[in-house]
């Protein structure tokens, strides 16, 4: 059973091996992984990014979201959330000759209907993900102009780094959502 | 102790966490010189002490507040610490940024509730200024004390240690502002990245609390969600966006920038409610 509302997007992220620029420890190699997921995922959770943001997004797809993440990841708070939100509707029973019951059917059904979202609530979902990406953006030029102010010691070009140029819409290179990955996230910095 | 850096000036623009945070790095810095002299000495309770500081002062400043304090105290009042060839006089002064970084976390906590004592009218608003005065100034040694651990270690480490503290600083003045950082925002370790920008000096000892288990390849999973109104050709370019500059970010951090190995999109689904523990 799916449900319209909303589309989840998943992404594994590994740093790229060739091209090395400085040998590092892989401890430190950790340390700006962990660096990198700190500042995207705090970026979105601070932008209410995630399908947990009440009153931006239909509370009953909150729920089937919640569900999901349940069968993914067995997070019993999760699932004690998303039971209360649905109903059994029916339960069937399917029993051997004997009497044993060798399969018990449940369907159910969500509490209350689901609401498409209008274009209001629409349009600040897209003005939100717009801020959140935007902050992402700003980090990350901000991050670009202090290594050239303290040394240009990232190997970048002072033009790529000063302007924290974003040429990758539409960048064939990158992956499409909803396909296997592979894709080089990024073709122009390292030239 | 006089200092020279400027870049030390900045510290008094942090908020409480931010400088609690940038103490207990300037400690995780030099930590591995500490280690290997008390590892050679079989003075493991030293280290622990000394691990015990450091990591209370980490969990300040990601939590905001810790009981664990009292063995800053502890370990500060004690004479644990002793003079001899440069490496172990090295090792004294990283275990004296250490310490400086748990004082900085015990003032750090302390500050929100005298704001609301102040707020309250039991404080003088004096009591403020001489606390926070207290705080960079912990904070300041910290920072000092570790460069100078960093040059008895190894002289020609100067320039790459002042980098690195350099780079610390600027990147908490930047998302203080950016981000409109307070006393009260909590700042992990994980928020600095690497804690050798250029690169980490010769001959550094190597640290030993990193559990091996966690240094497979590195792998960042990221997962969100969309409206599915939202139109296909936006989505892939916020999507493309975030990607690229989470590649951004990992060049900007001294890494060699990222790539998509794994990727998919759903619907999510409804999953049926277990009834009555049947299956």
């Amino acid at each position: 059973m799916s449900k319209k509302g909303t589309k989840n997007y998943s992404f594994d992220l590994t740093p790229r091996e060739e091209g090395d620029k400085k040998k590092r420890s892989a401890i430190e190699e950790s340390r700006i992984a962990k660096a990198v997921e700190y500042h995207l995922k705090k970026t979105l959770k601070d932008k209410n990014l995630s399908i947990d943001e009440p009153g931006l997004i239909d509370p009953q797809t909150v729920e089937v979201e919640a569900a999901k993440k349940i069968a993914e990841e067995t997070n019993p708070q999760l699932f004690e959330r998303a039971a209360k939100r649905v109903r059994v509707r029916e339960q069937r029973k399917i029993t051997s000759p004997d009497g044993t019951v060798v399969e018990t059917i449940t369907e159910i059904e969500e509490t209350r209907s689901h609401t498409k979202l209008n274009v209001e609530t629409l349009s600040k979902v897209i003005s939100r993900i717009t801020e959140s990406f935007d902050k992402v953006t700003e980090l990350a030029t901000n991050i670009y102009g202090l290594a050239v102010r303290v040394g240009n010691y990232f190997g970048l070009s002072k033009t790529d780094a000063a302007t924290g140029n974003d040429s990758s819409a539409g960048d064939p290179a990158i992956g499409h959502p909803g396909s296997a990955g592979g894709g080089s996230i990024d073709s122009q910095t390292q030239e | 102790m006089a200092y020279a850096q400027p870049y030390f000036r900045n510290l008094s623009t942090l908020p409480s966490l931010a400088r609690a945070a940038f103490a207990a790095r300037c400690g995780r810095r030099v930590l591995p010189i500490f280690q290997d002299v008390s590892i050679y000495q079989s003075d493991l309770d030293s280290l622990h002490s000394v691990m015990k500081v450091l990591e209370f002062a980490e969990r300040v400043s990601s939590s905001g507040v810790d009981q664990g304090d009292a063995v800053v105290s502890v370990l500060a009042a004690a004479q644990i610490f002793n003079t001899g060839t440069e490496e172990v006089r090295a090792s004294v002064a990283a275990a004296k940024a250490i310490v400086a970084a748990g004082h900085t976390a015990r003032i750090a906590q302390l500050i929100p509730g005298i704001k609301a004592e102040i707020s309250s009218g039991k404080k003088n608003p004096v009591a403020l200024s001489d606390v926070d005065h207290t705080l960079f100034t912990t904070a300041q040694d910290a920072a000092a004390l570790s460069i100078r651990a960093a040059i008895m270690h190894n002289p020609d480490s100067s320039q790459l240690i002042e980098q690195a503290i350099l780079f610390d600083v600027e990147l908490l003045k930047l998302l203080a502002r950016t981000e409109n950082w307070t006393d009260t925002t909590l700042v992990p370790p994980e928020c600095f990245g690497p804690l050798w920008p250029d690169s980490e000096p010769d001959n550094w000892p190597v640290t030993y609390d990193e559990s091996p288990d966690d240094l497979g390849t590195p792998k960042i999973h990221i997962e969100f969600t969309l409206p599915a109104e939202l139109d296909e050709n936006e989505a892939s370019r916020v999507i493309s966006s975030l990607l690229r500059r989470a590649s951004d970010l990992h060049l900007a951090f001294g890494g060699n920038g990222l790539v998509i190995t794994d990727s998919h999109s759903y619907e999510p689904e409804l999953i049926e409610e277990p009834v009555g523990g049947a299956r």
